[in-house]
């Protein structure tokens, strides 16, 4: 014992520190590593990115674009954006979180349309994205927009995004089997003005269990939706407040789920889903011979559904009614300026670029997404005036166009997934009483049904304090 | 000197993880029992409602629906799937099992995956008139092709439960073969001379033997399940399906918190089910007794 203490001695100050050591020295060597890696990262902090401007956006396409876009914004400005690509999902989250933390908020950032109304809650100037009306107004965008392309982003008066798009909402129909069919009665899909017209004169056309006239899920809201807000209904209005159960909605439903949930022989419309491969695996095979179809399922359509190519065209929707709306609207994204923004000015002036910037540029995108610019400037470029041999040669441009002005308005909230959820339920629910009664009472347990899953959205609204009050 | 270090020295070597759990555990955990009295939309607009939260959560009917899609989950999955695990445990266990590995391999490899890429595939298998699944129960038992498994109500939870065995009965099975094996092998042979067959066998040797296992895999499994939201919401295409049937606690506290925007009730219901999954362990814990033995 003594000779080991000796020993230590000897040893000199360090090695005895290092021997007393409880747990010996790899301990002590992982905390001198973190030490060393703490102090540089103190000295070196990790900064995300060295950019002028950062941009978090969702859609691989647009990044592509508006990676092409900064490049040639930095040549003519000399400042750099870094735009990053982030999951749809992960960038309301991380937005989210960037805004409580007040840490590593983007400059820009797309949102897609039904997550929007969310962050637009709370007291007006506590909103965590610029109003960009002054600026629209400055540059005479607004005049260049459709007026419904700004309902979504739109709230007490202030514009939190610029529209990306439009999304008018027509019929993609399977030309080989309907218009051959439709010529033999002396018709043109184009005659078929509403949608009773459409049911009735394709009525022969459907083939239990092997044919059905519309590719309807009835399983979610999205196409009740879309009939919705061609009848100029909406699940929330211009101020805010829920619709969802009022006559529009009630008849949307009233008329649309007799569609899905009639006997076999008197069904009409069948899904097998609306966003996985059966889709349109069920449209190759003539499962149904039409789809509801916004500008940006086209690309999709020539994308999966390949097999297609030159047996579908597009027209524009049946009216409900004589003389009513030929189109709706599904989806969307905006673009947002975050209040933080280090230089709003100069964000704004890459959002312009990117947004209401050079026809070419939007032609450029349109080719690939088919998705219609709300800038009336740009829909002069040849690229909306371009055959496309995958819709028999069809315009779509133009066709889309032609609509544009059209297109309802959507009004956000940050109620939507609730309300979307209720309305969800009802539609099932209605469903399955008329599978179960018939038409007998519908219209009144639609009604009901509407009402109670309104009244359970607008609980959860009238928890919401009033933000505003006494500003 | 050389005392006073030996004493310091474990406090330095704790300090990094205190330091950290108090930062990145501590801290939030009871930042977000303050944010569950209020409601939230950003960090500057915070409105103090008190236990507000909690007294709605109870009067909210979606968070029933939610708590009732779970505890079915969890009560089928767990059901399902403990029995399954240990059944295949057991059978790979036996030494006269031809390729045994390459069995337990090929049961555990589905954990392997990823749970999007699980999703993805289960998204095929399901699906109406093309999905492997319905083309197989038409073949077999001429059922109809156009079954739509997650977009039917009544059949989204089974949808999921069949997802889930197959992910996770694998994996449990590694637990109780773990077990298995650490069961004396002399007891099952004092048994045999005793005369007990192969069930008395399973309840009074094997069974006694892996009890610490089988009741954490229980408590475990029914945490996990609790806590379900990745599978369902994949596999239903990022929403709560058809009449909110694959609607989940945690699903529905994303909805609140991170689509809707209100983080104060979404803290609400996070703690609420902290407190479900608690009180649920401990009755777990009490019916097996576990605890007792350890006295």
């Amino acid at each position: 014992m003594q000779a080991e203490k000796d020993d230590n001695t000897a040893q000199g100050p360090l090695r005895r520190w290092l021997d007393d050591m409880p747990l010996g020295l790899a301990p002590l060597l992982i905390a001198c590593m973190g030490l060393i890696a703490g102090l540089y990262l103190l000295v070196n902090p990790v900064r995300g990115g060295h950019a002028d401007l950062s941009m978090w956006v969702f859609g691989p396409l647009h990044a592509d674009a508006y990676q092409t876009a900064a490049d040639g914004f930095a040549k003519m400005t000399g400042r750099t954006v870094d735009v990053q690509l982030i999951n749809y999902n992960a960038v309301n989250q991380k937005l989210r979180s960037a805004l409580w933390a007040a840490v590593n908020i983007p400059d820009l950032v797309e949102i897609e349309k039904s997550a929007a109304g969310g962050f637009f809650r709370g007291p007006l100037d506590k909103v965590g994205f610029l109003d960009l009306k002054p600026f629209l107004e400055r540059d005479g965008i607004l005049d260049r927009i459709p007026a419904n392309a700004l309902a979504a982003y739109t709230d007490r008066g202030a514009i939190f995004g610029v529209p990306h798009d439009i999304h008018p909402v027509m019929l993609a129909y399977r030309a080989d089997i309907v218009d051959s069919y439709l010529a033999r009665r002396g018709l043109r899909m184009a005659d078929l003005a509403t949608w009773d017209d459409y049911f009735r004169e394709l009525h022969d056309l459907l083939v239990p269990d092997q044919r059905y006239l519309l590719q309807i899920e009835y399983g979610d809201a999205w196409a009740f939706q879309i009939f919705l807000m061609q009848r100029g209904g909406g699940i929330f209005g211009p101020r805010g407040e829920l619709r969802m159960d009022d006559e529009v909605a009630v008849g949307t439903m009233t008329w649309m789920i007799p569609l899905v949930a009639e006997a076999e022989g008197r069904k009409v419309a069948e899904s097998l889903g609306n966003w996985d491969p059966s889709f349109y695996r069920g449209f190759i095979e003539g499962f149904y011979i039409a789809a509801l179809c916004p500008d940006w399922r086209t690309s999709q359509l020539e994308a999966f559904a390949g097999e297609l190519s030159g047996k579908l065209r597009l027209v524009p929707l049946p009216a409900p009614a004589p003389g009513g709306l030929r189109t709706s609207q599904m989806g969307g994204t905006m673009l947002g300026i975050a209040r933080s923004a280090k230089d709003p000015g100069l964000a704004w002036q890459f959002a312009r670029q990117i947004y209401y910037g050079s026809p070419t540029q939007h032609g450029r995108l349109f080719r690939i997404t088919n998705i219609l610019t709300p800038d009336r400037r740009a829909w002069g470029d040849p690229a909306y005036h371009e055959a496309r041999p995958y819709w028999g040669n069809q315009v779509l441009g133009e066709q889309f166009i032609a609509l544009a002005d059209e297109v309802p308005p959507f009004y956000s909230s940050g109620f939507l997934p609730v309300a979307q959820a209720k309305l969800n339920e009802a539609i099932v629910a209605c469903y399955s009483q008329y599978r179960s009664h018939g038409a007998e009472g519908f219209e009144a347990f639609v009604r009901q049904r509407l009402k109670s899953a309104a009244d359970h959205v607008r609980r959860q609204m009238q928890r919401e304090p009033d933000w505003d009050a006494g500003r | 000197m050389q005392m006073r270090n030996a004493r310091t020295a474990p406090y330095l070597f704790l300090a990094p993880f205190v330091i950290s759990f108090l930062i990145f555990g501590a801290y939030p955990i009871v930042r977000s029992m303050i944010l569950s009295l209020y409601i939230t939309s950003g960090p500057e607009a915070q409105h103090f409602v008190g236990l507000d939260n909690y007294l709605y959560l109870l009067r909210d009917p979606d968070f029933w629906t939610a708590f009732s899609n779970t505890a079915t989950f969890a009560a089928g999955s767990v059901a399902l799937q403990l029995p399954l695990s240990l059944g295949l445990a057991i059978l790979l266990n036996r030494p006269d099992v031809r390729g045994r590995d390459v069995f337990r391999f090929i049961f555990f490899s589905p954990n392997l995956m990823g749970l999007v890429f699980s999703a993805l595939l289960f998204m095929l298998i399901l699906a109406p008139r093309f999905g492997l699944l319905n083309a197989s129960l038409h073949a077999l038992f001429g059922l109809p092709l156009t079954t739509r498994w997650l977009s039917t109500p009544e059949l989204v939870m089974p949808a999921l439960i069949m997802v889930a065995l197959w992910l996770y009965t694998g994996f449990n099975m590694v637990y109780f073969l773990a077990a298995l094996q650490s069961v004396d092998g002399e007891l099952y042979e004092a048994a045999t001379i005793d005369g007990a067959g192969r069930w008395s066998q399973f309840w009074h040797v094997t069974l006694p033997g892996i009890k610490p296992v089988l009741i954490f895999v229980v408590v475990l499994s029914t945490i996990g399940s609790f806590q379900l939201f990745e599978l369902a919401f994949l596999l239903l295409g990022n929403s709560s399906g058809p009449d909110q049937a694959g609607l989940t606690i945690v699903m529905y506290l994303y909805q609140n918190g991170f689509l809707g925007g209100d983080l104060g009730y979404a803290a609400a219901i996070g703690w609420t089910l902290a407190g479900m999954v608690l009180i649920l362990s401990l009755i777990q814990l009490r019916i097996t007794g576990t605890g007792k033995e350890d006295r």
